[in-house]
Parts: structure tokens; sequence; C-alpha cells
């Protein structure tokens, strides 16, 4: 019984300290609390808000895919030509198809140099948030086209140029 | 008698050498003139070359002829596609080489045929490194190019890209 009196003497006694303190220091636990808590607020705003708008800008240009307005041609020029490099091929040139056929049509054709580049292309240009929507329209809207047409269409205007419609 | 003789030689000697020296003046002037124009036409000499335009959406979107001596510069450019509806194929010359000025100059609008015709005297043409294609809206009152509609590029080779 002595135990539970002393105990909660001491336990009175305490909770008696500790309203003083609570009296005596509330004003400097606010204090200490305010700032606390707005520090708290800054980093996790700090933290989550740019987060928000990461995801709220990827969820925009997944919405409407190609409006990436910090892209610049040639940052895009740049990418291919580095992308190229790492293929190992230097450039897109080919033999003038009037002389030389076969070499447009060797390294257009499926597994030739400019075919595999046109391949990875495709996905750079993904990644870079070239219009996807619009490309995709464009093969709808026309069939295949073979290397021969190709040819024959830049035929057609050179012959045009040398007939002096230029 | 042997005095007039060593005299005589040395004359000769000289004489040989000035000989020597005014012919050996003016082969090295026709070298140097020579090789001044075999310079002059290397850099005047036009260089003529055919790119693919290769399309960011796994199809080639055309061929490219372009010929020029760096100033006077021609570009002929087909494309058997047809843009969408409302829409146009702008041709751009990019500067895109490292640390380069990044401009791209216009070279108009593709024609209903799909024919690209430009002729112009470029400052330097050898300064762009690749032709673009983007899609543009007809009558476009933006001159500048819908960077996020490129569908076809062409990567140059020597001597462009300087």
């Amino acid at each position: 019984m002595e135990s539970e009196e002393g105990g909660e003497y001491i336990k009175m006694n305490y909770d008696k300290k500790n309203i003083k303190m609570q009296k005596k220091y509330s004003h400097h636990i606010l204090l200490l609390v305010v700032p606390s808590i707005a520090i708290a607020l800054i980093i996790i705003g700090m933290v989550f808000v740019p987060t928000m708008n990461h995801s709220a800008a990827a969820q925009l240009s997944q919405q409407r895919p190609g409006l990436n307005a910090n892209i610049s041609l040639p940052t895009i020029s740049e990418a291919a030509r580095n992308l190229a490099q790492k293929l190992g091929i230097n450039s897109t040139e080919v033999s003038k198809p009037r002389q030389n056929m076969s070499d447009l049509s060797q390294k257009l054709a499926p597994g030739g140099s400019l075919a595999n580049f046109q391949e990875q292309l495709k996905g750079l240009g993904q990644q870079l948030g070239l219009n996807g929507t619009l490309l995709s329209q464009l093969r709808q809207q026309l069939p295949d086209v073979n290397t021969t047409q190709l040819a024959q269409k830049l035929d057609q205007a050179l012959n045009d140029d040398d007939d002096g419609s230029i | 008698m042997k005095k007039f003789k060593s005299i005589e030689f040395i004359m000769n000697a000289m004489r040989v050498s000035i000989y020597i020296g005014v012919i050996g003046l003016v082969i090295g002037l026709g070298v140097f003139t020579a090789f001044s124009l075999f310079q002059r036409n290397v850099n005047a000499a036009q260089s003529t070359q055919t790119y693919v335009i290769l399309g960011w959406g796994g199809k080639t979107v055309g061929l490219a002829d372009i010929v020029s001596d760096g100033h006077q510069t021609t570009v002929t450019a087909s494309t058997p596609y047809i843009p969408p509806q409302g829409k146009t194929f702008e041709a751009w010359l990019v500067d895109g080489n490292y640390g380069a000025s990044g401009y791209p100059l216009s070279l108009g609008q593709f024609d209903e045929k799909g024919i690209l015709r430009y002729k112009a005297n470029i400052v330097n043409a050898y300064t762009y490194t690749d032709l673009a294609v983007t899609v543009e809206p007809k009558d476009d009152p933006d001159p500048k190019p819908a960077t996020s509609n490129q569908v076809g590029v062409a990567v140059f080779s020597s001597p462009y890209g300087k």
C-alpha cells in the first residue's frame, strides 16, 4: 500500500512538475513545434511537388504525344547522328540511283545498313517525343513504297530540273 | 695562261649557277601557280550527292539530291507520301553538329506531287549537317519548324558538317 501511495505521490508529484513545466515552457514548445512542422511541410513539398509535376507532364505527353516543348531540330539531328555513328554509318548517302540502283536497294533492303538505322530511328523518335500519331497517320494513308518507286520519283524531278523547270 | 684559265673557269661556274638559279625560280613559280590553281579548282568543285531521307516511323520518307560548290546550291527532293489533311511537308537544312549554331534553314514546302526544289547562293552550304522533313500546317503563320512533327532525316557526309 505504501509503495502504491508512494508511487501515486511520486506520480502526482511528477504530474505537478510536468504541469508546471508545461505551463512554463508551453510557449517555448510552440516555438519549436511550429517551425518544425513548417520545415517538414517544406521538405515534403520539395520532394513531392516535382514528382507530381513530372508525372503530370508524363501523363500530358502520353495524352498528347509529340508535344515536347524542349526538343529542337538540332537536338534531334545530333541524336540521329550519334545513333548513326554507333551503328557505324557516317551518313544516309547512297550512289545516285540513276547510275547505281543496287546501292540504294542493298542499303534499304532488310538487314541493310540504312534499313537497320531506320529501324533504330523509330525507337529514338519515341524517346525524343516525336509525334507518333502523325507518323502512323502517314503509314495508314499510303501503301508500302519500294526503292524503285523512290528512285523513279527523284529521277523524274531531276529530269524536270534538267529541262529547265527550276 | 693558267691564271686566265682559272678566271674563265670561275666565270663559267658563275654563269651556270645563275642559269640554274633562274631556271629554278621559273620552275618554282610555275609549280606554285599550278598548285594554287589546282587548290582553287578543288574548292570550287561541285559535290553532287544523293541521300535517303529516313523516316522516324520506320519507313523511308524519300530521296534528296544535293548539288553544291559550297555556295551555289540546288536541292531536289522527292517523297512518295502525301501529308495528312490540312498539312504540308517542309524541308530544312539543319546545322546540328556538335557545338554548331543549330540554325534550321527552311527550303520550302514539297509541292502536291511530292517534289521539293530549292536553289540558292548560300554563304557556306557546307556548314549544314542534315536535311529534316517536318509536317507543318498549310499556310503556317509560324516560320519555325514544328520540331516534334519531324517525319524524316537525311544525315550528310563530307564536305558537309564543317
